[in-house]
Parts: structure tokens; C-alpha cells; sequence
């Protein structure tokens, strides 16, 4: 197990400088510079702003400056929003972010496996068929379209809820459903069919020889059996979740890093581009790590096969 | 018992060949994918939906005389009207035709990422599958240190840096999204590998040019084909995101997904304008996943009866 | 002749049937036998002969739909088994009828220690507690011979190897010491050696325990090896049932001849050939109304293609169902009863 996780760490730092390094150098092979675009500035204004951002120096020592501060954590100065780092940015839009993409998570697994095993004891039931329907919408309807009909229902038709904004808890639900309702589709379809799958082992089999009673082996053995492939697949859904927050931050206008990144994007804000890329890939790396990691602890196998 | 005459205990012996002449005729793989394929009425229903959107998409610009970047500024944002089917938006253009032009974008943009995603992800995985060893390592490593950062990021940071146009998008989302297709690929040669039945061509003496062609790849084909038809709706969709976020089709070109975005700006006033885009993208992708489980279930060997 | 007072288990014309898409497969055709207490009962026959389904059908583990109980009775301890609901079954299965499956591999848990695995049965049959389970879980893995039990018991199943699993699988069957065991070919999946070490041990498990065993098998030699009688499956229906001895050495139907011949014997003294039984037993969809065995016997008569044959008396245990038995047939030379005394 630990040299696992050190290979694991390992991997991980070198994903991390490949992406640092892929993402410096295709930003600077963008033709002129940051500033040419900027009303005319005076060339000496110019001058010192290319010295301030260590614009003047060679290619390779920006680099090397780059990897160095980023070491420290450090990854810059906003270009256009005046006076503030990437850092400070990144510190104050992440608590939204998080507490949205959690959210999303969190509604989506528990409403996906709650559906999906549902669905699994209904099989060709009612539910059954919902479950199905649920699943087909959540695959085929992009977020966006869901996050317009959501904010069209609820919003403007029925007044239940406020188009956009942050802050309470009234102007999470709907970005929330919009964001997770594709990780509900995906848990309850995944979960559904691993439910039916291990409803048919010779396990199950012997657990009704027993004598167990059908909730019992529905708990017990079923269940237990089925949500382990689901957790492998958290790390990946978790990271289409929080790309997922880009657009559904824009529609409902939360002050969350998905929109900074938009707008950094649109106004061409490469120092904030670079930073917040490279803030998701690390949080994402981090966290498919993080679901191998649980998936050893919780499923006997691994650990021995490791 | 009294009616049983002596002639009935007659000895007639075996009647093997009578008993087993009721034999299921034998079929093809292919043969009986398509047999199992044509048995899904979802499947086969989605798949004349997707003949009819692909239709649409091709003639349906012209069955209006309407140009999809010319619009008529005395006629902005009409509801739909027997004149404009699907209204006009904000510029006075026609949205069935914009619509049209639109899905035509897309589902090129989907064929093609797909295609080019395959391509790439069969040789690279099919020769790391291949050959195996050190070489099959190091690749598979490549892959995984690439791909541990999702295929959206790439694609925006790409797009970021190119300039804007439908075959940077292409060039784009192919560059980033071949991992997939590739692991996949060289799963399925490795398992293959080992199997009996290449032993066996090795064995009876083929080379391996031979092995690759008459063995390993319709054996995989059946993977990869379902892989990509997910691939093709995955495609549409970035390409929907990528618009979305500002860094799709520029300007005058249309896409579903910048149709969507447009649409979603007029939401709370003109709300058909995201209803028209939104429905046909969503029954592209539905009709795309549909198919594509079908052929999943009907290419699956071990669902073979 | 059935002694009531040592019968545990009597099945009676028992019908099942799969109902599927194309119709319905009669896996089971009317089949009766019984079991006396502590004996040892084994069903052979190919594999699709029904002989699974018979088994389950006892515990009710067919799955409901698409399989139906069409017919018959299952009489256990003298209650009706068929007519009990799924709640009074619970209590039945594991406390008084255990059972172990083909293939340990598949059959355990893979993510439940194997400890638990037999507590569970224990707690909710015997109501004992989880520190009393646990050490009646621990005695259960010695008396099936897995060493040091107490480290076990806390393992998971893929920390067992194949044998060792098949033991547990019997220590889960037999926690709770049930009057029946059904072991659904429980040596088909493991090594040679393996096969006759768990044998052994059901054997001695049987007199310690004085259980009933109904042996599921297609292998003749683990039914030499283990059995008291033997019924003969084929085709859904019992076409010979008698001792041991007696399908041994005076088997009557050409069915079991054939399977006797099949199968390779030390005893022979003359070189004989290993004769295999031509072709393929019949679809279960569309049974011949007739003999079912009668396309691959050669000894087959019209009637034979017209008429189940009826059940005919050889011996105090000995049944067959065999138009050769009437007294209109031509006779027939026995190559297995020869065999023994050449």
C-alpha cells in the first residue's frame, strides 16, 4: 500500500509540471504579448509593466521564475482584474465553487443509488421505468438546455425559486439540480444495472440458502456488492461536475471559479486561465487519487492484490 | 395394455440424426448482431430519428428561402409563424435554417472528432497492445499522466491559443481526446493476445500481419464500434461547452450549442429561441445514446444465444 | 418398500417449468423419489437434465418467475414445502435444508469475511449472538478441517484457495445442523485430489451429524464413492432409481447402461472400450411424448416413441421406467450386469 501511494504521489507531480509546463508555453506561443491589445499605453509604462511581470526576460527563465513560484503555491498577478493575484481570486471564488460542486455530488450520488436501487427491486416496474427515463434525460439533455428550463419553470413561469444569484440557500437548488442531475442519470443506471447484475451471482444464491431474509441479502450482500464500482467512477464524475460548473456558474451568475474562468477565457486573462487550469487539473488529479485510495479500503480485494 | 400388439416392440434402434433435425440455423457474428439489433424497437427507432436529423441537417437549410447569415432587421425575434417555423432571433435570421446549418455543424464536428479520435487510439493502443513489454509501458504511461487531466481542460486551454474556426475545433478535441479509444483498444488486443484461438493461428503458422487483420481486429470491432457511436454524441456535446463558454464556431457560423447559448441570453423574453436549438440537440443525443446501447447489447458475444 | 417413519424428504409427480419468451421448457417432467434420514441419495444425469432444477425447486431457489412449480408435492419432515409462504421458507432454508453450490469460487461472498458469512445463518436461525456465532462459526471451519480457524474466520474468501472455500461452503451449510444437505455437484469444479478430501469429509460430517445428503452429480465415481441409492435423471423424468449395488451391477434401463459404460472403471478385468452415449439429449421445449431416451437407445422400440413407459417394480428399491421390462418385449442382452461377473 505505501509504495503504491508513493508511485501514485509520484505520478501525480509529474501530471501536474506536464500540465505547467504544456500550458506556460502554449500561453507564450500566442502572438505579442498580454499587452498589445491594451488601449496605447505610453512605451515606458509598457516597459515597466513587461519588467513587473517578468515579460522582458528570455522564455526559458520565465519559465524556470514560473515553476518556482509555482512551487511556492504562488501563481501570479491578474492581468485584468487590476491589483489582484490569481491566488486571491482563486481563494475567494473556490468556497462557492466547492460548496456548489458538493452539493451537486452529493444530491447526485444519493439520489442516483437511491433510483438506481429502486429501480433494481422494481425491475420492469414503474420505477423501473422512471429510473430508465431519468437516465435517458440526464444523458441526451446538456446541462445548459436543463439549467435555461429550470430557470424558465421555476423562475419565470412559477416564481418558486430565484432565476439567478448566491448567497441563500433558495439560490442553490437550481444550479444544484442542473449540475448533478447528470451524475443522478449516471449513479442510477450504473447502480441499476450492478444491482441486477449481482441479484443473478451464485452468492446470492447461497445467501437464500441460508435463509436470509430478501431485505437482509438486499443489504447485506446486494447492495454492498454493487456500490463498490460506483465509487471508482466518483473521481471521474466528480471532475465532469466541477467542468460541468463553468457554464452552469455563467447561467446563474454564482461568483465561482467556473466563472472567473469564462470571463478570464472572454477576456483573454491568460495569467488567470493558466492558474485556475492548473488549480482544477491538481484538484482533479487529487481526487481521482483520493477515490482509488477509498476504493482499496473498502473492497477486500485490493488490498491483497496490490 | 390390451391394445399393445407385438409389432410395437419391434426393435427399430437409434434415431439420432430424426431427434436433432430441428437445429437452430447458424448465423454469423454480424449476422446475428443485426438480427439482435433489428429485434430493438428503440434502437432501430433511433436510428431512423438519426437518418432524419442527418436529412434535416442537409436539406433543411434550403426549404426555406432564407440564407442563414442574412437576416431581415424589420423582423427581429418573431415567434414562430407559418413563415418562419421556428421564428426569427435577434438579428432577424431565420432559426430553422440557423437551426439546420447548425445541426449540420455539429454532427460534422461529431463524425469527424470521433473518426479522427479512433483512428489515433487504435494505432496507438492496437501497437502498445502489440507489442507489448517495455514499449506497451512506457506508452500506457504516457497516456495515463496525459489523460489524468480531462479532456474539457485540454480542449479549452488548445482552444484558448488557436484562433477559432471549425477545424481547429476538430483539431483540437482530436488531440485531446484520443485516450479513451486507446486504452481501450490495447486492453482489447492484450486479452486478445492470450486467447486460445491466436495461439492457435500462431501455431498453424500466420504471420503477423495476418493475425492482426483476420483476428484481432474484427474481434475488437465490436468494442470499438460501440465506443464510437458514444464518442460521436460526447463530441457534440464539447463542441455544445465549447460554444457555450465563448470558444466554439465564431460568428455568423452557427452551432447547436452556440444556437443554445443564444438562446439561453433570451430566455426570459423569447423563450422559443432556446426551445427550437435545445430540443434538437437533445433528440440527436438521445437518439445517439439509444442507438448506441442497442448496438452495444446486439455486438455483445456473450449475449449471443 | 418407504418406510414413513424413516422418510425425511418426499417429492411426489414434482412439474416445473421455465416460462420464456418462446414458450415453455419443462425442466422437470413429473419426477418422484425420497430420502430417508441419514441416507444418502444421488441423482445423476447429463447436465440439462434437470437434476438442478429438481434440487432448487426443493428449496424453492428457482427463480419465480420465469420458473413455476406446475405440479406435485414436496413433503419435508411432514410439512408441505409447496404450500408454504416465503417467510415459513426462510426458516426452512439453512436451519433444516442447507446447501452448497458447484462453484466455490463464485459461491461466497467476495467482499464478506468468511466468519460472518456463517454467522449469518447462525443469528438468524438459532438467535445466538454475534460473540456466540463467531465462536460457533470458529468450530464450524474446524470440524470442516480448515487449519487455524480462529485467523480464518476473519479472512475473506479470496484469502481461500479452492478446496478450502468449498469447506466453508459446507461449514456454512451444515452451521445450523440441518436434517438435509443438497450438494448441487460440489467436486465438478475442484482438482482430483481436492474432489476426494471434501468427499471424505461430507462422509464423516454425515455421521457425525446424521444428516441426509441428496448428491447432485453427473460423475459416477463420487456416486460410488458416497451414495446409498441412486436415482437416474434424464431428460426431466427419473428413468431408474435402486441401491447403489443394484444400478451398479443390475442396472435396468439402457440409459444408465450407458452411462456406466461411459465412464472408466479399475474393477474391469478384461481390456473394455469406453463406450459414449450417442448424440443429445431432447430440447426441453418440445419433449418426445414418448421415452424421452428413446432416439439415442438402441434398443428402441415403436412403442417406445408413442409411450412413457410406467413404472416397473425390479426389486424392493428397485424402479425403472423401460418398455424393456414388459413382458412382450424381445429380451435384451444386459452388458453392465455381464460385465460385473466377467
Amino acid at each position: 500500500m505505501g509504495k503504491y501511494i508513493t508511485k501514485r504521489l509520484i505520478y501525480m507531480v509529474i501530471s501536474i509540471w506536464l500540465i505547467a509546463t504544456v500550458t506556460f508555453f502554449l500561453m507564450h506561443a500566442i502572438p505579442g504579448d498580454p499587452f498589445t491589445d491594451s488601449k496605447k499605453l505610453p512605451p515606458e509604462i509598457m516597459e515597466n509593466l513587461k519588467r513587473k511581470y517578468n515579460l522582458d526576460k528570455p522564455l526559458i527563465v520565465q519559465y524556470f521564475l514560473y515553476l518556482k513560484n509555482l512551487a511556492k503555491g504562488d501563481l501570479g498577478i491578474s492581468l485584468r482584474y487590476k491589483n489582484r493575484t490569481v491566488n486571491g481570486i482563486l481563494f475567494s471564488a473556490f468556497p462557492n465553487s466547492a460548496k456548489l460542486g458538493l452539493a451537486a455530488v452529493g444530491v447526485g450520488v444519493t439520489l442516483g443509488l437511491t433510483l438506481g436501487i429502486i429501480a433494481a427491486l422494481n425491475n420492469k416496474g414503474f420505477f423501473d421505468y422512471f429510473a430508465i427515463l431519468v437516465a435517458v434525460i440526464g444523458v441526451s439533455v446538456p446541462s445548459f438546455v436543463l439549467a435555461g428550463m429550470f430557470q424558465y419553470w421555476f423562475g419565470v413561469q412559477l416564481e418558486i425559486l430565484p432565476v439567478a444569484g448566491w448567497g441563500k440557500l433558495k439560490f442553490m437548488i437550481l444550479p444544484v439540480f442542473a449540475l448533478g442531475f447528470r451524475l443522478i442519470a449516471f449513479q442510477a443506471r450504473l447502480m441499476r444495472t450492478n444491482m441486477i447484475e449481482i441479484m443473478g451471482q451464485d452468492y446470492i444464491k447461497t445467501a437464500k440458502a441460508k435463509g436470509l431474509s430478501k431485505p437482509a441479502i438486499v443489504v447485506k450482500h446486494v447492495i454492498r456488492n454493487a456500490i463498490l464500482p460506483v465509487i471508482t467512477v466518483l473521481g471521474p464524475l466528480t471532475a465532469a461536475i466541477m467542468t460541468g460548473s463553468f457554464v452552469i456558474e455563467s447561467i446563474f451568475g454564482i461568483p465561482g471559479m467556473g466563472k472567473y474562468f469564462v470571463d478570464a477565457i472572454n477576456q483573454r486573462d491568460y495569467t488567470l486561465i493558466l492558474g485556475t487550469t492548473l488549480f482544477y487539473a491538481t484538484l482533479l488529479i487529487m481526487m481521482v487519487f483520493v477515490v482509488d485510495i477509498l476504493y482499496g479500503i473498502v473492497d477486500p480485494r485490493i488490498r491483497i492484490d496490490e | 395394455m390390451a391394445e399393445l400388439s407385438r409389432e410395437k416392440f419391434e426393435i427399430v434402434g437409434k434415431s439420432i440424426k430424426e431427434s436433432q433435425a430441428v437445429v437452430r440455423p447458424s448465423m454469423t457474428y454480424w449476422q446475428d448482431a443485426w438480427r439482435r439489433l433489428k429485434a430493438n424497437k428503440l434502437a432501430i427507432a433511433s436510428l431512423i430519428i438519426l437518418g432524419i436529423m442527418i436529412f434535416m441537417s442537409l436539406a433543411g437549410p434550403y426549404m426555406r428561402p432564407y440564407k442563414f447569415d442574412e437576416g431581415d432587421l424589420l423582423l427581429m425575434n418573431q415567434t414562430p409563424s407559418s413563415e418562419y417555423w421556428f421564428g426569427t432571433d435577434e438579428l432577424g435570421r431565420s432559426l430553422f435554417v440557423r437551426c439546420w446549418v447548425g445541426a449540420r455543424i455539429s454532427i460534422f464536428i461529431g463524425v469527424v472528432v470521433a473518426l479522427l479520435n479512433f483512428t489515433i487510439g487504435v494505432i496507438y493502443g492496437g501497437i502498445a497492445g502489440y507489442l507489448g513489454g517495455n514499449v506497451d509501458n512506457i506508452m500506457m504511461r504516457i497516456v495515463d499522466i496525459l489523460f489524468s487531466i480531462p479532456f474539457l481542460l485540454w480542449v479549452i486551454m488548445l482552444m484558448v491559443v488557436m484562433e477559432r474556426g471549425l477545424g481547429t475545433i476538430i483539431i483540437a478535441m482530436a488531440i485531446a481526446g484520443w485516450g479513451g479509444t486507446a486504452r481501450l483498444v490495447r486492453g482489447q488486443v492484450l486479452q486478445l493476445k492470450e486467447m486460445e484461438f491466436v495461439m492457435a493461428a500462431k501455431t498453424l503458422g500466420a504471420d503477423a500481419k495476418r493475425i492482426i487483420l483476420r483476428h484481432l481486429i474484427p474481434n475488437t470491432m465490436g468494442v470499438i464500434i460501440v465506443n464510437l457511436t458514444f464518442a460521436i454524441p460526447t463530441a457534440i456535446f464539447t463542441e455544445a461547452f465549447l460554444s457555450f463558454i465563448g470558444l466554439g464556431i465564431p460568428v455568423p457560423y452557427a452551432s447547436l450549442g452556440s444556437l443554445s447559448r443564444d438562446g439561453i441570453r433570451m430566455l426570459l423574453v423569447h423563450p422559443y429561441q432556446l426551445f427550437f436549438p435545445s430540443l434538437i440537440i437533445s433528440i440527436l443525443m438521445l437518439a445517439f445514446n439509444l442507438f448506441g446501447d442497442g448496438l452495444r447489447d446486439a455486438l455483445d458475444p456473450r449475449l449471443r444465444q | 418398500m418407504v418406510d414413513k417413519n424413516r422418510v425425511l424428504l418426499e417429492v411426489n409427480n414434482l412439474k416445473v417449468s421455465f416460462d420464456t419468451y418462446a414458450g415453455e421448457v419443462q425442466a422437470v417432467r413429473g419426477v418422484t423419489f425420497h430420502v430417508n434420514k441419514g441416507e444418502t441419495l444421488a441423482i445423476v444425469g447429463e447436465s440439462g437434465c434437470g437434476k438442478s432444477v429438481t434440487s432448487q425447486s426443493i428449496m424453492k431457489l428457482i427463480p419465480m418467475p420465469p420458473g413455476r412449480i406446475k405440479e406435485g408435492s414436496i413433503k419435508f419432515d411432514g410439512r408441505e414445502l409447496t404450500k408454504l409462504t416465503d417467510k415459513q421458507m426462510e426458516s426452512v432454508r439453512g436451519s433444516e435444508i442447507g446447501m452448497i453450490f458447484q462453484d466455490p469460487m463464485t459461491s461466497l461472498n467476495p467482499t464478506m469475511k468468511v466468519g460472518k458469512q456463517i454467522m449469518e445463518g447462525l443469528i438468524k436461525h438459532q438467535k445466538l449472538n454475534k460473540k456466540e456465532a463467531k465462536e460457533k462459526a470458529i468450530e464450524m471451519l474446524k470440524l470442516v478441517g480448515i487449519p487455524t480457524p480462529e485467523k480464518r474466520v476473519d479472512q475473506y474468501p479470496h484469502e481461500f484457495s479452492g478446496g478450502m472455500r468449498q469447506r466453508a461452503m459446507i461449514a456454512i451449510a451444515l452451521a445450523c445442523n440441518p436434517k438435509l444437505l443438497i450438494a448441487d455437484e460440489p467436486t465438478t469444479a475442484l482438482d482430483v485430489t481436492i474432489q476426494a478430501q471434501i468427499l471424505d469429509l461430507m462422509r464423516d460430517l454425515q455421521e457425525k451429524l446424521d444428516t441426509a445428503i441428496i448428491l447432485i452429480t453427473h460423475d459416477l465415481g463420487v456416486v460410488a464413492d458416497i451414495a446409498n441409492r441412486v436415482a437416474v435423471m434424464y431428460a426431466g423424468v427419473i428413468v431408474e432409481t435402486g441401491t447403489l449395488d443394484e444400478i451398479f451391477y443390475n442396472p435396468q434401463h439402457p440409459y444408465t447402461w450407458g452411462l456406466l459404460q461411459s465412464v472408466p472403471r479399475l474393477d474391469t478385468k478384461n481390456k473394455e472400450r469406453l463406450v459414449p452415449i450417442e448424440g443429445t439429449p431432447p430440447d426441453l421445449f418440445s419433449p418426445p411424448k414418448g421415452c424421452p431416451f428413446a432416439a439415442r437407445c438402441e434398443h428402441a422400440m415403436r412403442i417406445c416413441k408413442e409411450e412413457f413407459p410406467e413404472k416397473t417394480q425390479v426389486s424392493d428399491n428397485h424402479y425403472v421406467h423401460c418398455w424393456l421390462q414388459h413382458e412382450m418385449a424381445p429380451k435384451v442382452e444386459n452388458p453392465v450386469a455381464e460385465r460385473r461377473e466377467g
